[in-house]
C-alpha cells in the first residue's frame, strides 16, 4: 500500500443554527457527519456528490479553515485539529486550495503578479529578484506570459483566471491541492485545458489532489480513488475502476446512471430518483439513504450502516454487511 | 412535411452599450417544426441565450435585420398587445435558475393561478383545479398543499417543476427552455429532463432547448445547431452531430468532453479563450483556435453551406465539398 | 409566465451572458475617471468643487482686498466694479471675504470628514470583520448616536467644548462618524464572505494582513462616496453652527457668520445675507454632485 498522506478520523462538522433575539441554538446542520478516509500520497481522491452532501465542507474542514466539530485529521501522522495557530500557519505551505470561482476568488484590487505572489509574502518566503523570478516561474508553468504579471485580474477570461488561482495555489511548492469545483464555473471548451493543466501539474511537481466535484465525468476522469458522498457521509470508497464498472452502493448507482451521456444511441436504463435530497438538519434515522433507496429494508431505517471493507472498497450499505 | 412552428431568418440582434456595438446574435437561421426538440449548444457569449430571448421578443438588444415566424405570425411585426398574448400562451419560457423568476413574496399558488387567469380566462373553481392538476402532471407530492407555500421553501428541483407547471399550464406550442437543469444536481436534472420528455409526448409540445452540456443535448434533442461567436457553425440532427460532425469547433466540444466511458489520461482541448461577444474580426471567428486553419480562414468569413442532408457547416474546410455536391 | 417577472429576469440573464468581457487595460481609477467623465453633472460637480479648491489655495493672490480691513466709508455699498459683491456693515470686501471663507468652509469640511472616516473605518471595519460581543457593543453604541438628530448632536457637542474652530471640526467630525461606521460594516460584512478572503486565509494570513490588503480596499467605494457626500453636509452644518454663532467667531469671514451677520440688513443691503447663502449653496451642490458622480462611477450597482 501507498504511504498515507493526510489521514481523517470520525471527522464531524455541525453549523449551530441560531434563533431568535439571544441567539439560542435551536438545532445543528450536520454537514459532515463521521468521515474516515485516507488520502495517499501522489495521489488523486475524488470526492463526489450533489449540493448539500458535505464535500465542501469537508475540503475546508481538511485545511482548517473550518473548524471540525469533532474528529482528527492527521497530516504525515501529525493530527491538525487544535494546533497552535503559528504551528498551523506553518503547515499551511503545504496544503493549498484552488476554488471554484475564478471571478470571486481574485481579488480585483490586485495585480496577477501580487496575487501570485501573496503566498510568498505572507510565509516571506521571497522577495525582491527572487520574488519577480519566482511570479513569472509560476506564470509560465500554468502557461501564461510572464508580460501579464502587472495586469489585473478583471482582464483575463475565466479559463486564465482559473490558471491564475492554481499558480497561486503552487507558490509555495505545496504537497495537497484541494480543488473545490475547480472547473465547473468555466465553459466546456476550458475545462479539459484546466483539467489537462491540473494533471501536468501533478506529474511534474508530484502533487497529491482531493478533487471536489459535483460532475462524475470530470471526477472520473481525474481521479485514481473516488469516495462518493451523501447527505454528510462517505456511502462508497473505491478505485475508479471499480466503482464505474460496478458501482454497489444504490445512490452510486442512481447518480451513475442519471448522468447524461453525450452519444445518442446509448440507451442505458436509468434509475430516476424519487424525491429530494433530506434536509441535513434534519436528517432521516437509519441509513440517511433510506427514504429514496430502491432497496430498502426495515434495518435501513433503524441502524446507520457503518462504511466497511467489501471486496477491496469501502461501502456503507447494509446489503452488503451479510458478505 | 411537418409543419413549420417557429421560424428565424437572418436574425441579427445587436446591443448597443456604452463601448460600442455588440452584435449579440449575427445572422442566425433557425426552424423549429411541430413537435420537434431543437438544441442550440454553445459557450458563454455564444449568443444562444439572446437567440431565445429574441423569439419571445424579451430581448433588451435590438433586433436590426431579420424575421422571426412563430405559428404563422410575424412576431416582430406584433403590438405589445398581442405579443403579451402569445408569451405565455403559445410560447412559454422557463431558466436557468427558478429562484429569480418565481416572484418571493407570492405563494406558489397565486403565481399559477395567475398565469392560468390571464391566459385562459377560466371560472375560479376551473382555475384552481387547472393549477392542481398542472402541479400533478410535474410530479409535485401534495400539489393542494403546494399551492400554499413561498416559493424561498421549495428545493431547486421541487421550484423548476413549478416553474415548468407555470409555462405548460396554457399548453403552450412552443417551450424554450434556457439551461433549465444547469443549476440543479444530476439526480434532479434526471429527473427534470424525464419530465420534459414526457411532457413533449402527452401534450405534443415543441421544445427549443438552450443549453452547453452535450450529454443533455444527446438526450433530448432532434436537431441540434451548434453557435459561436453570434452565429451557428454547425446544424444537423443530434445522431449525425455525435457521429460526423463537421466544423472544427464542434469536433473539439466533442472530443474534449471527459465522458464516463472514455478511458484517456489526456483530454484533447481547444486551445484559447472563449470570445467576448462583439469582439469581430475578419475570417472565420474560430480561426484563432482552429487546429485546421488555413490561410483563407483568417481572410474570408465562410458561410452556412449544406454538407450533407440536413447538414450544414460555417467552415471553409467543407465549402469545397459543398460545392462539389451540387455540381 | 406573466410579463413583469419576465421582464425582471432579464436583467439577470444578460449581464452574465457577458460576465466574460474583459475590460480594457488600465487601472480601475482609470475607468472610473472615464465613467465620471462622461456623466455631465458628476463632472459639473467636479469643476465646481475643483474651482472652490483653487479659491481657497489662491485666496491672498485673487483676492482685490485683505477680508478684515474696515473701511468706514463704504459701508454696505452695493455690488459696483471696484467691489463686484458689495462691501458690508464694516466696508470690508465681500468677494474677498467670500474667497477667504472658502478656505474655511473646505477646511472644516474635509478635516471634519476626516476625522469621521478614520474612526468610522476603524470601528466599522472591527465590528464588521470580527462581529460578535465587540460588534454588538460598537453597533449599540452607534445606534445612540443616531437617535440624536446630527446637527443637534453637533451643537451639544461645540456647546460642551464651546465655540471655536478647532471644536467646530471635533463636533463636525464626531457626528459623521456613525454614519460612515454604519457603512463601512455593511461594506466590510458583504467583502468578508468572498471567496478571495477565504483563500488569503488558506494561505495562512494573518487578520492584518487580510483587514488592509483584502478588505478594506475592497470596502472603499461606498466610503469614498459618503465622504464627498459627508463633506457638503459638514460645510453646511459648519455654517448653520457659525450663524448660530457656535463656530466661528467675528471677524473671521466663514460664510455662515456673513450670512448671520447680514440677517439685519437683510431690508437695505441683501447682498449681505445672499452672496454667502449662494457660495454655500454651489459648494455643497457640487460636492453632492461629485458624490453622485462617484458613486455611479464606482460601482454601478449601488445606485438607489
Amino acid at each position: 500500500m501507498n504511504e498515507s498522506l493526510l489521514e481523517v478520523n470520525h471527522l464531524t462538522k455541525y453549523f449551530p443554527i441560531k434563533k431568535g433575539l439571544f441567539n439560542r441554538t435551536v438545532g445543528q446542520v450536520k454537514a459532515v457527519d463521521g468521515l474516515n478516509f485516507t488520502i495517499f500520497k501522489g495521489e488523486t481522491l475524488g470526492l463526489v456528490g450533489e449540493s448539500g452532501c458535505g464535500k465542501s465542507t469537508t475540503g475546508r474542514s481538511l485545511l482548517q479553515l473550518l473548524r471540525p466539530t469533532t474528529g482528527e485529521i492527521k497530516y504525515e501522522g501529525r493530527n491538525m485539529v487544535g494546533l497552535p495557530p503559528e504551528e498551523l500557519r506553518r503547515l499551511r505551505k503545504d496544503m493549498q486550495m484552488v476554488f471554484q470561482d475564478p471571478y470571486a476568488s481574485l481579488n480585483p484590487r490586485m495585480t496577477v503578479g501580487e496575487l501570485i505572489a501573496e503566498p510568498l509574502d505572507i510565509h516571506q518566503a521571497a522577495s525582491g529578484k527572487e520574488r519577480t523570478r519566482r511570479i513569472d516561474e509560476l506564470l509560465e508553468i500554468v502557461g501564461l506570459n510572464s508580460r501579464y504579471a502587472d495586469r489585473y485580474g478583471h482582464e483575463f477570461s475565466g479559463g486564465q483566471r482559473q490558471r491564475i488561482g492554481i499558480a497561486r495555489a503552487l507558490a509555495l511548492n505545496p504537497k495537497l491541492i484541494v480543488a473545490d469545483e475547480p472547473v465547473s464555473a468555466l465553459d466546456v471548451s476550458i475545462q479539459s485545458q484546466i483539467i489537462n493543466l491540473l494533471q501536468d501539474l501533478q506529474d511534474q511537481f508530484k502533487l497529491t489532489y482531493l478533487f471536489i466535484a459535483h460532475d462524475l465525468s470530470v471526477v472520473k476522469h481525474i481521479s485514481s480513488r473516488i469516495g462518493v458522498m451523501y447527505l454528510g457521509g462517505i456511502v462508497e470508497l473505491a478505485n475508479k475502476r471499480e466503482l464505474f464498472a460496478e458501482p454497489l452502493h444504490p445512490y452510486t448507482q442512481a447518480l451513475l446512471s442519471a448522468v447524461p451521456s453525450p452519444d445518442p444511441l446509448a440507451k442505458k436504463s436509468r434509475i430516476v430518483l424519487p424525491g429530494d435530497v433530506p434536509s441535513p438538519a434534519n436528517p432521516p434515522p437509519g441509513c440517511a439513504f433510506h427514504t429514496r433507496c430502491h432497496a430498502c429494508m426495515a434495518v435501513c431505517r433503524t441502524d446507520k450502516p457503518e462504511l466497511r471493507d467489501v471486496g477491496g472498497r469501502q461501502v456503507a450499505c447494509h446489503l452488503y454487511n451479510q458478505a | 412535411m411537418k409543419r413549420k412552428l417557429l421560424e428565424m431568418k437572418a436574425l441579427k440582434t445587436y446591443f448597443y452599450t456604452g463601448d460600442g456595438v455588440v452584435p449579440a446574435v449575427d445572422g442566425i437561421d433557425i426552424t423549429i417544426y411541430e413537435g420537434e426538440t431543437v438544441g442550440i449548444v454553445g459557450e458563454s457569449g455564444s449568443g444562444k441565450s439572446v437567440t431565445s430571448l429574441t423569439a419571445m421578443r424579451l430581448t433588451p438588444g435590438k433586433v436590426v435585420e431579420g424575421s422571426v415566424t412563430f405559428d404563422g405570425r410575424d412576431i416582430l411585426a406584433l403590438s405589445e398587445k398581442e405579443m403579451r398574448g402569445v408569451r405565455g400562451n403559445d410560447m412559454a419560457m422557463i431558466f436557468q435558475e427558478p429562484m429569480t423568476a418565481l416572484n418571493p413574496v407570492f405563494t406558489i399558488g397565486e403565481q399559477l393561478l395567475e398565469a392560468i387567469r390571464i391566459h385562459m380566462k377560466l371560472g375560479r373553481s376551473e382555475t384552481k383545479a387547472r393549477a392542481i392538476e398542472m402541479l400533478r402532471l410535474v410530479g409535485i407530492p401534495r400539489p393542494e398543499q403546494m399551492l400554499r407555500e413561498y416559493p424561498h421553501r421549495l428545493s431547486g428541483g421541487m421550484r423548476q417543476r413549478v416553474m415548468i407547471a407555470i409555462a405548460m399550464a396554457c399548453n403552450p406550442k412552443l417551450l424554450i427552455a434556457d439551461e433549465p437543469t444547469t443549476a440543479l444536481d444530476v439526480t434532479i436534472q434526471a429527473q427534470i429532463l424525464e419530465l420534459m420528455q414526457q411532457l413533449k409526448t402527452s401534450q405534443g409540445t415543441s421544445i427549443l432547448l438552450i443549453t452547453h452540456d452535450l450529454g443533455v443535448v444527446a438526450e433530448m434533442c432532434d436537431r441540434v445547431a451548434v453557435m459561436y461567436g453570434g452565429q451557428i457553425v454547425e446544424e444537423c440532427d443530434v445522431l449525425t452531430l455525435f457521429t460526423s460532425p463537421k466544423h472544427p469547433y464542434t469536433q473539439g466540444l466533442i472530443k474534449s468532453m471527459p465522458t464516463l466511458e472514455t478511458n484517456e489520461r489526456r483530454l484533447y482541448s481547444i486551445p484559447g479563450s472563449v470570445p467576448p461577444p462583439g469582439s469581430l474580426r475578419d475570417g472565420c471567428r474560430f480561426s484563432p483556435r482552429c487546429e485546421f486553419a488555413q490561410a483563407i480562414c483568417h481572410e474570408r468569413h465562410p458561410q452556412l453551406e449544406a454538407v450533407g442532408a440536413g447538414h450544414s457547416a460555417r467552415c471553409w474546410l467543407h465549402a469545397a465539398e459543398a460545392k462539389e455536391a451540387f455540381q | 409566465m406573466s410579463e413583469p417577472k419576465a421582464a425582471s429576469l432579464l436583467a439577470q440573464s444578460i449581464p452574465s451572458t457577458y460576465a466574460d468581457v474583459p475590460a480594457k487595460r488600465g487601472a480601475l481609477y482609470k475607468q472610473v475617471l472615464k465613467r465620471l467623465k462622461n456623466n455631465k453633472r458628476s463632472l459639473l460637480g467636479l469643476w465646481m468643487v475643483s474651482l472652490f479648491i483653487f479659491i481657497a489655495i489662491l485666496a491672498p493672490w485673487i483676492s482685490p482686498y485683505d477680508p478684515l480691513e474696515q473701511n468706514m466709508d463704504k459701508l454696505l455699498q452695493a455690488p459696483s466694479l471696484s467691489h463686484p459683491f458689495g462691501t458690508d456693515e464694516y466696508g470690508r470686501d465681500i468677494l474677498s471675504r467670500i474667497f477667504y471663507g472658502s478656505r474655511i468652509s473646505l477646511m472644516v469640511g474635509i478635516v471634519g470628514v476626516v476625522i469621521s472616516v478614520v474612526f468610522g473605518v476603524a470601528f466599522g471595519t472591527i465590528a464588521g470583520y470580527f462581529g460578535g460581543k465587540i460588534e454588538s457593543v460598537i453597533m449599540r453604541v452607534t445606534d445612540i448616536f443616531m437617535a440624536f438628530p446630527g446637527f443637534l448632536l453637533a451643537l451639544a457637542i461645540v456647546s460642551v467644548l464651546g465655540p471655536g474652530m478647532v471644536n467646530l471640526m471635533i463636533a463636525i467630525g464626531i457626528f459623521s462618524v456613525p454614519s460612515f461606521i454604519w457603512i463601512t460594516r455593511s461594506a466590510v460584512l458583504s467583502v468578508k464572505n468572498k471567496e478571495y478572503i477565504e483563500a488569503s486565509r488558506s494561505m495562512g494570513a494573518k487578520h492584518r494582513r487580510i483587514i488592509f490588503k483584502h478588505i478594506i480596499p475592497n470596502s472603499i467605494a461606498p466610503i469614498i462616496v459618503l465622504s464627498a457626500l459627508r463633506v457638503a453636509t459638514a460645510i453646511l452644518s459648519a455654517s448653520g453652527l457659525s450663524f448660530l454663532g457656535m463656530g466661528a467667531q467675528p471677524p473671521s469671514p466663514e460664510w455662515g457668520a456673513m450670512l448671520s451677520a447680514g440677517r439685519e440688513f437683510l431690508r437695505t443691503a441683501p447682498h449681505l445675507s445672499i452672496v454667502p447663502g449662494i457660495a454655500i449653496m454651489l459648494v455643497v451642490l457640487g460636492f453632492n454632485l461629485l458624490g453622485d458622480g462617484l458613486r455611479d462611477a464606482l460601482d454601478p450597482k449601488m445606485k438607489v
